[in-house]
């Protein structure tokens, strides 16, 4: 079997909060903070795995901080809309932005005006989620290895969230380096790739459980591998690493949160010191 | 994220919180990450347009 390797990029949970910035790079709270409606942006479609995580976020935060929280999803362009948006907000600490590590793909590949590596001042990991291959129970493989073989008799196509993401990066790598005919499929969103995998439109989806997870459970699609190398609690056990065949595929999603410009002071309290949020 | 509740939801999704880092430890990891990933792309030769 040969081992590939792929240090990825993952979905980030990008909190924006173009806010404030006090000198010295010290972060202050101003009084009564937040005054009004919070706003998250969003860079995948409602239902994503992302957006779950978001909206539950979003109401952690709202029932500590006392104020509404939206969830603002706006997706398009491989996450290049909803960076754009995010960077023009005012710097308040009432804006911030959730997307996924593709933003660093965004900048590497020049898509935004500016440089994500000094613009995004601040940041921090939050979570990260397994990247599952996930295909529709139909096909006849039981590996990657399978998987890849089948390939060269006939090409298979494969659901992302759009160009240059995660799942559309990993997937041209396992490609170019096994010579399988997979053939991407955009879509707007992970939801509406799951949707197509269930459909029969594509035969492979590189997706999150958080997103996916109905559908596994009632067998109307399949895990086949998890491509983190990292073993999560819950992979299922066909989808090990090593039953799968993928022996060194790593290819995570890492959700993250940082911000650009200023602090955001009630989620970084959140994150770090949640007793000190209304205090 | 690292609250019991999240930690819980996380978990039963096969995924899990993250490790806790500051800021600066984190900034540094994304440009790490960043040039790593950035040399995979041109490796693959995968067009993102």
């Amino acid at each position: 079997m040969r081992r590939y390797s792929f240090r990825v990029l993952a979905g980030s949970l990008l909190l924006a909060s173009f806010g404030w910035s006090a000198p010295g790079g010290a972060q202050e709270v101003p009084p009564g903070y937040p005054v009004r409606p919070i706003r998250i942006i969003v860079s995948s479609v409602p239902g994503g795995g992302l957006d779950l995580i978001c909206r539950s976020v979003g109401q952690m935060l709202a029932e500590r901080l006392g104020q509404s929280v939206i969830v603002d999803n706006r997706t398009g362009g491989g996450t290049v809309v909803a960076t754009e948006i995010a960077a023009r907000a005012a710097p308040d600490g009432y804006t911030f932005f959730a997307g996924t590590d593709t933003l660093r793909v965004v900048g590497i590949t020049k898509r935004v005006a500016f440089d994500v590596r000094t613009d995004v001042r601040s940041g921090r990991a939050d979570g990260r989620a397994a990247l599952y291959l996930i295909v529709n129970p139909t096909l006849p493989v039981k590996n990657v290895k399978d998987l890849i073989a089948y390939s060269m008799n006939q090409p298979l196509y494969y659901g992302s969230s759009g160009v240059g993401t995660v799942a559309h990066l990993g997937l041209e790598y396992l490609t170019a380096k096994s010579g399988a005919r997979f053939v991407h499929v955009p879509y707007k969103g992970g939801a509406q790739s799951l949707l197509a995998l269930l459909g029969g439109e594509i035969q492979m989806y590189p997706g999150l459980l958080l997103s996916a997870g109905a559908a596994v459970k009632t067998g109307k699609a399949r895990p086949l591998a998890a491509l983190s190398l990292h073993a999560y609690p819950g992979t299922p056990r066909r989808a090990d690493r090593r039953r799968a065949g993928i022996s060194r595929l790593q290819d995570h999603e890492q959700l993250r949160a940082f911000r650009a410009g200023g602090h955001a002071p009630g989620y970084r309290q959140c994150d770090e010191s949640p007793t000190s949020v209304n205090s | 994220m690292n609250s019991p509740q999240m930690a819980q939801k996380l978990t039963a999704e096969g995924s899990q919180a993250a490790e806790r880092m500051t800021p600066a430890e984190f900034k540094a990891l994304f440009a790490r990450e960043y040039d790593e990933v950035e040399r995979q792309i041109r490796q693959i030769k995968v067009k993102i347009y």
